[in-house]
Order: structure tokens, then sequence, then C-alpha cells
């Protein structure tokens, strides 16, 4: 398993990420390891979005993310799946990263422009099976309109959508107010519908 | 940053997602990339694992029963209200430590001021002593005095620094 989708409260999957947990806190290498091989896909993916397909920056970040979350074993309290608490230590490096960098929050690396490559064409995402070239170039369209909303409303929509999070979880990782989270989803939909007004699907009678 | 309005004025949707809305579902689709292969999964694994410090620093809270502190048995008294044994000692070798202590202190400083009072003698050139009667020019009086109070300084610096190892 490369990736982890979203655990369901009460599966056994989700027993068993905290038993690793509990293990690694108590200084088990081992443990520690299988949650990097469960975590690490959603994590990298999470840098990449945030730093707009810099893949080799996303993945320095996503390895320091992960040291800082085995140094910082202890801060968890197991009130949130730990997944969520390590979006929340990966956002807290982005953010770091970008004062250290002199960008504001959620400017790293310029807005794509028309004639930019794909976020990841370097190779790291491959195409969709079956997608073709039109779900390529839609798939540009949604991370090109994405990236030029504005800098809260991005980190909203990547976390909601894009990471699958619920709201809750996605304010937890953000460290805003719930009604805060909905409100900037809200702002960012009319203007992503605009963007993408060419892509909605034909209404069918 | 653009901000319109302070968010939290602002309405709040139903915050259950609308399955049957094409822009999230469009959104939902562009999900993150997987790593393409297993091997540069297995890679950054092995990036992060090398990384990590040999143990976490657990400052923050723990739950119970993991990686909780042992409570240790009391240790013996010798008597209602005495100190421990341990106690004794460090108190003993304490003072004893401060006894050394203070007697290099008066040799160390006596030494040190014989050979500076000596090594600025020698500078001068005014000094006179007994060991160089008339065999030695002033001259060489001088340079000898200068020498032999910069071989004791350098003794008593070398014998000071040595304390830290338990010389």
């Amino acid at each position: 398993m490369t990736g982890m989708a979203p655990l369901a409260p009460g599966s056994p999957e989700l027993g068993n990420e905290r038993l690793l947990v509990d293990r690694a806190r108590a200084g088990d290498r081992a443990a520690f390891e299988q949650l990097v091989r469960a975590h690490q896909a959603r994590v990298r993916g999470q840098l990449r979005r945030l730093l707009r397909g810099d893949t080799a920056a996303a993945d320095d970040l996503a390895q320091e993310t992960f040291v800082q979350a085995w140094c910082r074993l202890g801060d968890f309290r197991g009130d949130s799946r730990w997944s969520t608490w390590l979006h929340r230590v990966a956002l807290s490096r982005y953010l770091m990263h970008l004062r250290q960098q002199h960008h504001p929050v959620g400017t790293a690396g310029q807005p794509p422009m028309a004639d930019d490559p794909p976020p990841d064409a370097a190779g790291s995402e491959p195409v969709a099976p079956g997608g073709g070239e039109r779900d390529t170039m839609r798939r540009l369209d949604v991370a090109k309109a994405i990236d030029q909303l504005p800098p809260d409303q991005r980190l909203a929509v990547i976390h909601c959508y894009q990471l699958d999070l619920s709201h809750e979880e996605a304010a937890e990782v953000l460290g805003w107010p719930l009604g805060t989270l909905k409100s900037h989803i809200a702002r960012a939909k009319p203007r992503l519908r605009e963007s993408l007004a060419d892509w909605k699907p034909e209404e069918t009678p | 940053m653009t901000r319109d309005l302070h968010p939290a004025a602002a309405p709040q949707p139903d915050p259950q997602p609308d399955t049957h809305d094409w822009l999230e579902q469009m959104l939902r689709e562009n999900l993150p990339p997987q790593p393409p292969t297993p091997g540069d999964a297995d890679r950054f694994v092995r990036a992060v694992m090398q990384g990590l410090p040999e143990r976490p620093q657990h400052a923050g809270r723990v739950p119970a029963g993991v990686g909780a502190p042992v409570a240790h048995p009391p240790l013996p008294t010798t008597g209602p209200g005495g100190l421990k044994p341990i106690d004794v000692r460090q108190r003993v070798q304490g003072l004893r430590d401060a006894e050394r202590l203070r007697g290099r202190w008066a040799v160390g400083g006596l030494a040190l001021g014989s050979g500076l009072a000596l090594a600025v003698a020698g500078a001068q050139g005014t000094a006179s002593s007994p060991w160089f009667s008339a065999a030695v020019t002033p001259g060489q009086s001088a340079l000898l005095s200068w020498t032999l109070g910069c071989l004791l300084l350098a003794v008593v610096l070398a014998w000071q620094a040595s304390w830290g190892d338990g010389a």
C-alpha cells in the first residue's frame, strides 16, 4: 500500500494506525517506517500541490515533515487521526519554507501561465489510464484555476478537495475555525466556476 | 493577501459536499499525484529513515501506558528524617572537593605570582639573584629570569588546565 485512503472511525486500519503510532512513540523505528510508507504519498501530494508542482522541493519538505513528526510524536494527543496531524505538520513546514523564501503565504513560485508545462510534467504524475489529451487539459486547467485563487481560498480548496479531507479535518489542518473554512470554500467556488466554465458538462434534459 | 470581508461574517454554505456539483466532482478528480513507481516510494522511505535522529525527543504529552515513567521504590534512609546514604556520600565528597580546590588555588596563586614577578623583573633587566652570581652578565641574568618565569607560568597554566580531567 503506497497511498492511504481516509480511514473510517473505528475501522481496523485506524486501530492499527494507532497501534503503530504508539509503538513509534515508544521508539520503534520499524513501526514509524510503516507509517511513513503508508502516508508518504498523501504528504508528498499535499506539498506538491502547495508548491505548485515543484517536486524536488516538495519531497525535501516531505522528508523534513516526517523527521519533525518523529521528533514530535509526543505532541500527538490522539484526538484526531494521525494523518490529519501529519498534514498539519507538513503545512507548518510549508509555511516556514515560505517565510524563509520571503514569499507571502500561499504564493510559493509564480502562478502558472497559459503556456506553462503541467505542474507535474516532470514525469511524476502519470496521465490517468484512458484519460487522453482532453483529461490532461482539464486537469491542467483545474490546477491553474486553483492556483489563481487568493491564498486562503487556495489553501481551503486544496485541502478540502484535492486532499479529500472533510471540512472538519481541513479546518484542523489549517488551524481555522470551521466557519472560516466554509466561507473560503464558498467564496472560491464562484471563481472556480467562472474559470472552469468551459468544462461544465452539458445539461441533460 | 486579499480579503473582501471577514470570512466569519460571510454566510456559511452547507457543510455536506454536493456530489452532483460538476465543479466539486472535477476538483475531486484532480487528486494529488501518486508516486509513479514503488521504487520511488522505497527511495523516499529509505531517505526519511536514514535522516531520523536516534530517538524521538518526547517533549510533549504521552498517553497512559505508552512510554510513561516507571515509578521507582523509595531509597532507604538512615533513620527517621535522616539523609539518604547517597546524599551523605555526596556531601562529604563535595566538601573534600572544595577543600582540594582551595589548596590548589593557593599554591597556584603563589606560583603564578612568583613566575610573574620573575618574568617582569627579567623583562626589565633588573633581576639580580644569588643564583646568577658573578658567572653571568646582567643581560644573561635577565634572560634567564624571564625564561624561568615563563616556564613557571606554563607549568601553572598546564596544571590548572588539567583540573577538569580530575588530575
